[in-house]
């Protein structure tokens, strides 16, 4: 099943590789995007109309519209630059991750600047979460200015020889360029899933509140018909200025309804604009979060792997990080309070609280167990340590089903639900056209 | 004309090629050097802590003058050493003396005790586990340059311009144990 495929060993190669993986993933954000910006703009145009009629001059529209048009590249690009700006002091803070010094926590910091030294890395700036489970990561666009966040959990838990091997596992992290990859990727996830986890919290927070049923069950219904009114009315006041509205409506006027081709377009519009809204919830609400998360693991898994290998070679001790990710693993029966679009960054799979088996099975991390195998292989340990039979029974224990540990059955799983979500798609797809073909009659 | 204009051509890629290889190495050999100047501020801060060392010394043990003065000759070594070949030898002149000093301190139960002397001592063994990355590092580097200087067709490029290899830092510890480790990914199929 494993194959041992030649990687390119230097590391100048290695961030011009992730380099070309960076570009990939923006393109494959992109092209997840459209489907949800397409659906803005038919949803800012039908109920629009219907709640405020059409404002604005008409002699003037078509200039309007295309003054109007340029600006949106330019807006999209900024919130792109901006979340691309700040992304690493996002997750600094939605980790609750602390910046410390020296006299704070002298050995912590006296580690990462040693091994930085030896990785000929920057020195990044080191934080602690107070959360007591041991868990890792590292964010950051570049590497002078990469943050290394380690949890206190972590620092109670490993010796100097461990805490060694986590952190050279995260500086092989920012070295190769990985953190920029990864930070990129959960600003995309965070941006996909805002509106599952707005929604999820809502629930939550209605679940404790304790309402009656009948409110809870009316305000949920709610939910989607005022989430949608609240991202349009300001997008539509932006956008009625702009004079989009007059122009289609002049745009609908040409096109005379006795030539076919204005048939077929007028079909399409109006019948995009009936199936899209139902749609979009499908997709906002499974396929996009899914998607991310297959798209967290594709580049994770491999990247993970590359980092322990590394930090094999700079701590010349693979291992002292196989203990410590063993030793993490047994600990991490112990939940963390952890954004779903972030588990990849962490050295080891964070468990969640409240997560449903959906979500559990598309662990962003290789096993635990396989990780140490293959570390132990770089040392001159034979035997399996007492930290790998430790790790193995843990990891099988996090998901319901042992097939869901195994690589391969995760694979084959992820592509059943894939299937599964895709087919849903369809069936939706042919019922509708079904019933419309049925009604044209 | 034909002719010439791919002879031109050629001639043109070749020359790119080799401006391009040339580049590489420069780069290559750049960051060697930087790699370098890391292990060199080491070594001197660990040469600079010498002074306070021996005044802490002094202090409890004023008649050892010739451990002092051996001291102070190893730092003085340490302090003009250049290159590596030099920088090996002054630093195991240093550690030697450093090692005989710390011997003499084991007879100064209050010394060993005291304040500043631990605090120097904790600073000393912090410098010299930033040298033995810092070595890492540079040797690592140094290994990089030095094969791309001797393999083909690097190597014609190396030679026409001169690049010399660079020495390894050795250590004056017996060195860690290997590690084999093994780049390779999961199965792509």
């Amino acid at each position: 099943m494993l194959e041992p495929a030649p990687q390119p060993v230097l590391i100048y190669d290695r961030i011009g590789a992730n380099r070309r993986n960076t570009l990939l993933l923006l393109g494959l954000f992109g092209i997840l995007l459209l489907p949800i910006i397409v659906y803005l703009f038919v949803c800012l145009i039908i109920p629009g109309r219907l709640l405020f009629g059409s404002p604005g001059q008409i002699d003037k529209a078509n200039a309007e519209f295309w003054r109007g048009l340029m600006l949106v590249p330019f807006l999209v690009l900024l919130v792109a630059w901006l979340e691309y700006r700040f992304s690493a002091r996002l997750l600094r803070r939605l980790a609750r991750a602390r910046p410390v010094g020296r006299e704070e926590e002298p050995e912590l910091v006296r580690t990462v600047e040693n091994l930085c030294i030896g990785a000929g890395l920057p020195q990044p700036q080191v934080c602690v979460v107070e959360s007591n489970a041991p868990n890792a990561f590292a964010v950051g666009l570049r590497p002078d200015d990469a943050s290394l966040v380690v949890t206190r959990g972590l620092l109670d838990l490993l010796d100097r020889r461990e805490l060694e091997g986590v952190i050279a596992h995260e500086l092989s992290h920012i070295g190769n360029h990985d953190t920029r990859l990864k930070t990129i990727v959960a600003v995309v996830v965070t941006t996909l899933r805002l509106p599952v986890d707005g929604v999820k919290r809502f629930l939550r927070f209605l679940r404790g509140s304790g309402v009656s049923i009948v409110v809870r069950f009316l305000l949920i219904s709610a939910v989607p018909s005022v989430l949608i009114m609240v991202m349009i009315a300001p997008l539509y006041y932006a956008l009625s200025w702009t004079g989009l509205f007059e122009w289609l409506d002049r745009t609908m006027k040409t096109i005379s309804p006795g030539s076919p081709l204005g048939a077929i377009i007028t079909a399409i519009l109006a019948e995009f604009a009936l199936v899209a809204p139902f749609y979009f919830p499908l997709y906002v609400f499974l396929l996009a979060p899914f998607l991310a998360a297959s798209m967290i693991r594709m580049i994770s898994t491999e990247r993970e792997f590359l980092a322990d290998a590394d930090a094999a070679l700079l701590t010349r001790n693979p291992g002292a990080l196989a203990r410590a990710l063993g030793k993490i693993s047994t600990a991490a029966s112990m939940p963390m309070n952890v954004s779903p679009a972030t588990t990849h960054l962490y050295i080891v799979e964070p468990v969640r609280t409240n997560v449903s088996w959906w979500e559990r099975s598309v662990s962003a991390h290789p096993p635990t167990y396989e990780r140490i195998d293959r570390l132990e292989a770089m040392g001159t340990t034979d035997a399996p340590s007492p930290e790998r039979v430790e790790a193995e029974p843990v990891v099988a224990s996090l998901d319901e089903t042992p097939e869901d540990t195994a690589p391969a059955g995760q694979r084959w799983l992820s592509l059943g639900q894939t299937l599964l979500i895709l087919s849903v798609f369809l069936a939706a797809l042919v019922l509708r056209f079904w019933f419309l073909i049925r009604t044209s009659k | 004309v034909d002719a010439l204009n791919i002879a031109l051509i050629v001639a043109g890629l070749v020359l790119l090629s080799v401006l391009l290889i040339y580049n590489h190495l420069v780069r290559s050999r750049m960051r060697t050097l930087e790699a370098w100047s890391g292990i060199d501020v080491q070594l001197k801060r660990r040469a600079d802590l010498v002074p306070n060392l021996v005044e802490t010394v002094r202090g409890y043990a004023a008649h050892e003058r010739q451990t002092f003065e051996e001291l102070a000759r190893a730092r003085s070594a340490a302090h003009q050493a250049q290159g590596p070949a030099q920088a090996t030898d002054a630093n195991a002149k240093l550690t030697a003396a450093l090692a005989r000093l710390f011997a003499l301190v084991e007879a100064y139960p209050v010394l060993r005790a005291s304040e500043s002397f631990l605090n120097l001592q904790n600073e000393l063994s912090d410098i010299e586990e930033k040298i033995a990355y810092a070595r890492q590092f540079y040797n690592r580097n140094v290994l990089d340059y030095n094969t791309r200087i001797n393999t083909f067709p690097r190597m014609l490029i190396a030679r026409l311009f001169a690049f010399q290899p660079f020495e390894f830092f050795e250590a004056d510890e017996p060195a860690r144990a290997a590690v084999k480790v093994e780049f390779s990914s999961r199965e792509k199929a």
